[in-house]
């Protein structure tokens, strides 16, 4: 119940409440009331249909490049 | 391979510390996402001798009552549409799960989202929207009560059986069980915030928010054996790409504009003052009365309780894969995809 999962933004619908998001492919309708300044581009943590938060892209990039070789090498 | 290695340093760093501790260190992940991420990446055998991990009671299935259940159940029977997320329908009542009542008739449908359940709800459907979750998924109930009364709808009600992750947290760490660590719900955090876990530093027990990828219990393991070295109990955040010091400042004012604390049934902790969270009552009518006995358990065997306070691990219930299992689940631990004896059942390698 507690999954939540990165999408990146491609659409904001007319009333800013909503977003068509991306995740591996998939296009979803989302929620994004509680998001302040939302752009095309960005990257949220989605949870139940609803955004929850912005991802920070550069900690992401941080970890990823810490780490990312260490999930191509173990899978 | 250069990247690989720093895991390795990583890795070794930890096992350094606790090895200047000179004993193995017992850590208590709060959310039911983090030991389902330690005991898929093998975290558990790769620290075997180091860390005990404890789970703890932040799977919201798992710690709702069997009560609720039958609440639910009985609802659907007056001919109520009852909407719940899918990790509740395994979960027995009294006499029944939701998938059996479902299975006999019950109108119950799965909701991948209560706002989005709101949109959909026919005119003539008297619905119950089944509110289970912690602070995480509370935003979602408050945009989705924004949404009936926006719709004016007078035909869908909550159920709510939500709950708070502070009280619990506070009676587990104060009555329940002695840890060297925590590991603190990232997605809760999300929603409050670093600032919503500073009461964790009274206990004087070193934590650290996480996210759930493996790199990311690896880089909170690391903060966490260093605090506890260095008796630091500061709440560490791990999980800095998502969760900020204030939190969402947006969804905790959706949650107090419609929510207001209230006491909770927790399994494994008993009644908790203020654990929970009801509509406000200028909201009440949009809410149904719940009633249920709290002591009543159908099966005194299982052993639910006694997990998610850390006196026992799965493996050590009479039921554990003799006749409780994720097919045939006996207790909330074993139904939820979060729940500790899942996790155990699931990823094995425990004895």
């Amino acid at each position: 119940m507690c999954l939540g999962y990165p999408a990146k933004v491609i659409e904001i619908l007319e009333d800013g409440k909503k977003a068509i998001v991306d995740y591996l492919g998939l296009k979803k309708t989302v929620n994004v009331s509680l998001i302040k300044e939302l752009a095309v581009g960005d990257y949220l943590l989605i949870h139940s249909g609803v955004a929850i938060e912005k991802i920070d892209e550069k900690e992401a990039e941080k970890i990823e490049k810490l780490f990312g070789e260490v999930r191509n090498a173990n899978s | 391979m250069q990247t690989l290695e720093k895991a390795n340093t990583i890795i070794n760093t930890i096992k350094n510390n606790i090895e200047k501790m000179g004993r193995q260190l017992r850590i208590i992940e709060v959310c039911g996402t983090h030991t389902v991420s330690i005991y898929r990446n093998g975290f558990h055998t790769l620290f075997k001798g180091y860390i005990d991990f404890i789970s703890g009671p932040g799977c919201p299935v798992c710690v709702t009552h069997e009560g609720y259940i039958d609440n639910l159940i009985e609802l659907a029977k007056m001919n109520y549409t009852i909407y719940t997320f899918g990790d509740l329908m395994k979960v027995p009542g009294k006499s029944m799960s939701l998938a059996e009542a479902k299975s006999n008739g019950a109108k119950i449908k799965i909701m991948y989202s209560p706002v989005d359940a709101v949109e959909n709800i026919a005119e003539d459907e008297e619905a119950i929207i089944a509110a289970v979750g912690f602070e995480t998924t509370v935003p979602a109930f408050a945009l989705s009560l924004e949404k009936v009364l926006e719709k004016d709808l007078k035909n869908v009600k909550f159920a709510c059986e939500l709950k708070t992750i502070d009280q619990p947290l506070k009676v587990l760490l104060k009555d329940h069980i002695k840890v060297d660590g925590l590991i603190l719900p990232g997605h809760v955090a999300t929603i409050l915030g670093v600032d919503g876990f500073k009461f964790v530093e009274e206990f004087e027990i070193p934590s650290v928010i996480s996210g759930f990828e493996k790199y990311d219990i690896l880089l909170s393991l690391l903060s966490l054996t260093q605090s506890i070295l260095d008796n630091d109990f500061t709440v560490k955040n791990e999980y800095k790409r998502v969760v900020k010091k204030e939190g969402n400042t947006v969804a905790k004012r959706y949650i107090e504009r419609f929510f207001e604390r209230t006491d909770a049934y927790f399994r494994g902790l008993g009644l908790i003052e203020g654990g929970g969270l009801r509509l406000k009552s200028e909201y009440s009518s949009f809410s149904v009365q719940l009633k249920y006995d709290y002591e009543s358990f159908s099966n005194s065997a299982c052993r639910c309780a006694d997990v998610l306070t850390g006196k026992l691990k799965p493996f050590e219930c009479p039921l554990f894969e003799k006749v409780c299992t994720p097919q045939t689940p006996k207790g909330a631990c074993m139904v939820s995809q979060e729940g500790s004896c899942n996790a155990y059942f699931r990823f094995g390698k425990w004895k």
